[in-house]
């Protein structure tokens, strides 16, 4: 055998990343790039042959041009925080990360934008937009450290999404390199932008389209007051259906949150956030605004509480009382994480009224896997995040938890759902993408994705499953039309 | 219906075989903007509610649904489509409106149609029904493909059906008046982007003065508030409630005076579509300014020279609304658009379309 580093570098890649960007920002030492290995689905693994940190457009231009001379993936990465496994390693590929593109480019207050490097984190746009009163709604749990290019690409969401939209709805304009090694903006400061409307195939495109260098952002006004109330039910069904009846009402709260009582116990052990234990779920509801439309949203919605079965009500008086409560909600992952040594969390969407329905399937699956999970979701749009408690330690529980997942994604298709609310296919869900879509219909995936990047060189192995990999596992939905899609791809 | 479909689709590949080409169309109330010589598919006898979920706040339609009979259902049960579409002549049908992808006044507070579009059920230029997206409103699985055919102008394949997402209607809603140079309106805008007003629609219409009209939208409280708190900036006076409704659907249904063709239809409509703080344009004569900026309409004979010192600088369109406007809307011409956009754009039309069977519009 040869010394690894030259299998490592076998093509001089190394070097050429050195040239582009210098030394110190080419990790290749299997001790530096283990920290790349996986996003936060730790379950996927694979340590990256070199992780290159390029600073500007032309640094990734030149990566780009030198990869695709060589066929070399790229696998491009913000902070890592995905849950899906999209910034995973491809062994022989190179990881990508934008984390030094951390600046924020301009923030206009009088047009309401920030244009941003793709490696700004979520929160910092709000920090940069308080002063001026302005606020970047879309705001994950994990918006301390997630990028707003990672949140491009998962089209992220957050708590606050339901009354003010999700990435989508709040990104104006994208720019990046595509695998020619082009520039491609998409979108713009107008209203309407000639050409088709290309920007909502670029959001959500979990890296495989191109690689995001510059986002603008649309800022809101910062509602000056909000309160939340958090209301107990004794039942999962009741609390379900207190949902529907929050939504049918003409309110749209600012947030919608739902725990069930595994996970009200682990985060109130973890962060005291004052939850009713000993309720069967609880409920988050928030209402933001000028004062007076907040203590008349705030009435409308205990009223409608109470009359469906709430049994406790807590407003939050002041703003530390308000933080304190949602911060046991915006805790309920490193919570599951206390309670034990692993969780798996799923991030299926179903219509609202199949919610009780599927929390009912869960607690059966549960008992057949034998493995715990909690629940908590994002109940006003339906997106459920079960998380699934294991030890990958124990001989087959990995296996199990896995195969649990599947069950509840399967669960959400048939309730009339989907696999991914927020978090993406990456290379998690690509075996339920072959259940949620028809053969013809995956073809049109593949046929986009080569449209962008004909020489299949970014991020290749995830967010579509092939033609065979869905005939390999079994796992098919009937192609409505029975006709068999011409040029298959096989990777 | 499925009759219908297997006609659709029957047709569909009559044309790709044969090499011909096909023109959808629903009632034709957006033909002046896509005129085309290919053999009609009409979508008119295509209609109906599949499924509206008021408690889901979704609602599924067949693309040859009147519009007006879309939005009556959704009024019976106090929600609306909160894009307020435009729409021509009586109104035409949902399919037209989505591929149209033209929004009405409220576009600044709602956002686009497509952010509307939460699935979508499609006959591809090989025949192929697909189906993208969902009801729910949080779906990542696959690319977002369901949202891409809002503004494709019938290109990309003959939508089936589209579930759109709705919204309960604003509680309230007050219209404010007041005579202000346009300048000062144009810079009014820039300060209110930052106050918590909702404010749902604005419209100047004048030259270098005019007058400036607000609509608020939310609940009867925060109206007033509002009100009150914009009272102390403009000296601005509440509308009459019917009158407002009346310059609204003027603007939604493309019947302002300002936007009416003359009867040569000589002279053309000019839309400009800015980043809503340019400042004023150099043009004589009266516009209609939407979108606090983002829309002006402007009536007058423009050379090529002229148009192009206008808008210099400027990202963004200048396009006469007319039989053209639909074509040049999709090339991007007389935007600043680029060679790398074209081909993508055309690689994804290909996708869905490789026979060009949909190309003429
Ligand atoms: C505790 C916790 C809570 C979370 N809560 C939420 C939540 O509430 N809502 C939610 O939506 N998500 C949530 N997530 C998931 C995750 O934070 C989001 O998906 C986030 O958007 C990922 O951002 P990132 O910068 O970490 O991206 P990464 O994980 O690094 O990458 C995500 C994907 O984007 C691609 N990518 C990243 N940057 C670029 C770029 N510049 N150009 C092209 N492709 C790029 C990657 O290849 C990958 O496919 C949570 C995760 C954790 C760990």
């Amino acid at each position: 055998m040869n010394d690894p580093a030259d299998m490592i570098d076998a093509e001089g890649l190394i070097e050429a990343m050195v040239e582009i960007v210098g030394p110190e920002w080419v990790l290749y030492d299997p001790e530096e790039t283990r920290a790349y290995a996986s996003d936060a689905l730790t379950a996927y693994r694979e340590i990256p042959r070199v992780v290159v940190l390029p600073n500007g457009e032309e640094e990734i231009v030149a990566i780009v041009n030198i990869c695709q001379q060589r066929q070399i993936p790229i696998v491009p990465r913000g902070a890592g925080t995905g849950l899906s496994g999209g910034a995973r390693p491809i062994r022989e590929g190179v990881v990508l990360s934008l984390a030094r593109m951390n600046r924020i480019l301009a923030l206009d207050p009088e047009a309401a934008i920030a244009i941003l490097e793709p490696g700004v984190r979520n929160l910092a746009i709000s920090e940069a937009a308080f002063p001026h009163g302005l606020f970047y709604a879309p705001d994950p749990s994990s918006q301390i450290a997630c990028t707003i290019g990672g949140n491009v690409n998962e089209n992220a969401g957050g708590v606050h999404c339901l009354k003010y939209g999700l990435t989508l709805h709040n990104v104006l304009q994208v720019r990046g390199i595509l695998s020619s090694g082009e520039v491609f903006e998409c979108g713009g400061q107008t209203p309407d932008s000639p050409g088709l409307d290309l920007l909502p195939l670029l959001i959500g495109s979990e890296g495989m389209l191109m690689i995001v260098t510059e986002v603008t952002v649309r800022l809101l006004p910062r509602p000056t007051h909000a309160k939340v109330v958090m209301a107990s039910f004794d039942s999962i069904e009741t609390c379900a259906h207190a949902v529907a009846a929050i939504i049918s009402s003409s309110l749209i709260p600012a947030g919608l949150e739902m725990m069930d009582q595994a996970a009200t116990r682990a985060v109130e052990d973890y962060v005291h956030a004052g939850y009713d234990c000993e309720a069967a779920a609880i409920l988050l509801v928030e209402s933001d605004g000028s004062k007076t439309e907040v203590d008349e949203e705030i009435a409308e919605i205990k009223e409608i509480l109470l009359l469906n079965g709430s049994r406790s009500l807590v407003v939050s008086e002041t703003e530390e009382e308000r933080q304190r409560i949602w911060s046991g909600r915006k805790n309920a992952f490193p919570a599951a994480g206390r309670v034990a040594p692993e969780y798996y969390c799923m991030d299926g969407t179903v219509p609202r009224r199949q919610m009780a329905p599927l929390l009912a399937h869960i607690a059966q699956l549960e008992k057949h896997y034998r493995l715990r999970c909690m629940n908590v979701f994002h109940a006003g749009d339906g997106n459920m995040h079960p998380l699934i408690l294991f030890d990958g330690k124990i001989m087959g529980e990995w296996a199990r938890a896995e195969a649990f997942g599947n069950a509840i994604l399967e669960k959400c298709i048939e309730l009339g759902g989907t696999v991914t609310g927020e978090h993406g296919v990456g290379v998690e869900k690509l075996d339920s993408l072959c259940l949620q879509f028809t053969d013809a219909e995956r073809e049109v995936f593949h046929a986009l994705k080569k449209v962008f990047d004909p020489l299949r060189i970014l991020n290749p192995d995830k967010g579509i499953p092939s033609l065979r990999r869905c005939v390999e596992h079994g796992r098919k939905r009937v192609d409505a039309q029975k006709r068999l899609p011409t040029n298959l791809e096989h990777f | 219906m499925d009759g219908l479909v297997r006609d659709f689709t029957d047709r569909i590949r009559e044309a790709e075989a044969g090499g011909g080409t096909l023109g959808i169309q629903g009632h034709g109330s957006r033909s002046f903007l896509c005129p085309s010589t290919a053999p009609i598919l009409s979508t008119r006898h295509y209609q109906g509610v599949v499924t509206y979920e008021p408690e889901e706040l979704f609602i599924t339609v067949r693309a040859g649904t009147p519009l007006p009979e879309l939005e009556d259902i959704l009024d019976s049960k106090g929600q609306y489509l909160a894009f307020e579409p435009l729409r021509f002549g009586a109104g035409g049908t949902v399919g037209g409106m989505v591929a149209a992808g033209l929004s009405g006044p409220r576009r600044m507070r709602s956002g686009p149609i497509r952010d509307y579009i939460l699935g979508i059920r499609i006959l591809d230029g090989l025949g192929r029904e697909l189906r993208f997206g969902g009801t729910v409103i949080k779906n990542v699985a696959g690319y977002d493909v369901s949202r891409l055919f809002g503004g494709s102008w019938g290109r990309l394949g003959l939508i089936l059906d589209v579930t759109l997402k709705v919204l309960p209607k604003p509680r309230s809603s007050l219209t404010l008046v007041v005579d202000i140079e346009q300048e000062k309106a144009l810079n009014w805008f820039k300060r209110a982007r930052s106050q918590p007003w909702p404010l749902g629609a604005s419209l100047f219409q004048g030259h270098t003065a005019g007058q400036l009209a607000l609509r608020l939208e939310a609940g009867p409280e925060a109206v007033k508030e509002a009100f009150l708190a914009i009272s102390k900036e403009l000296p601005v006076k509440m509308m009459a409630p019917e009158e407002a409704e009346g310059l609204w659907r003027s603007l939604s249904t493309h019947r302002h005076a300002a936007l009416k063709p003359d009867k040569e239809q000589a002279v053309p409509l000019w839309r400009f579509s800015l980043p809503p703080g340019v400042e004023p344009l150099a043009i004589n004569g009266e516009l209609l300014i939407e979108w606090h900026g983002g829309l002006r309409w402007w009536r007058g004979l423009l050379d090529p020279e002229a148009l192009e010192a206008l808008t210099h600088g400027h990202p963004g369109g200048v396009m006469p609304f007319d039989a053209h406007f639909a074509s040049r809307n999709l090339s991007g011409q007389g935007t600043h658009q680029d060679k790398v956009r074209g081909r993508l754009d055309d690689g994804v039309l290909k996708v869905f379309d490789p026979f060009a069977v949909f190309s003429s519009g």
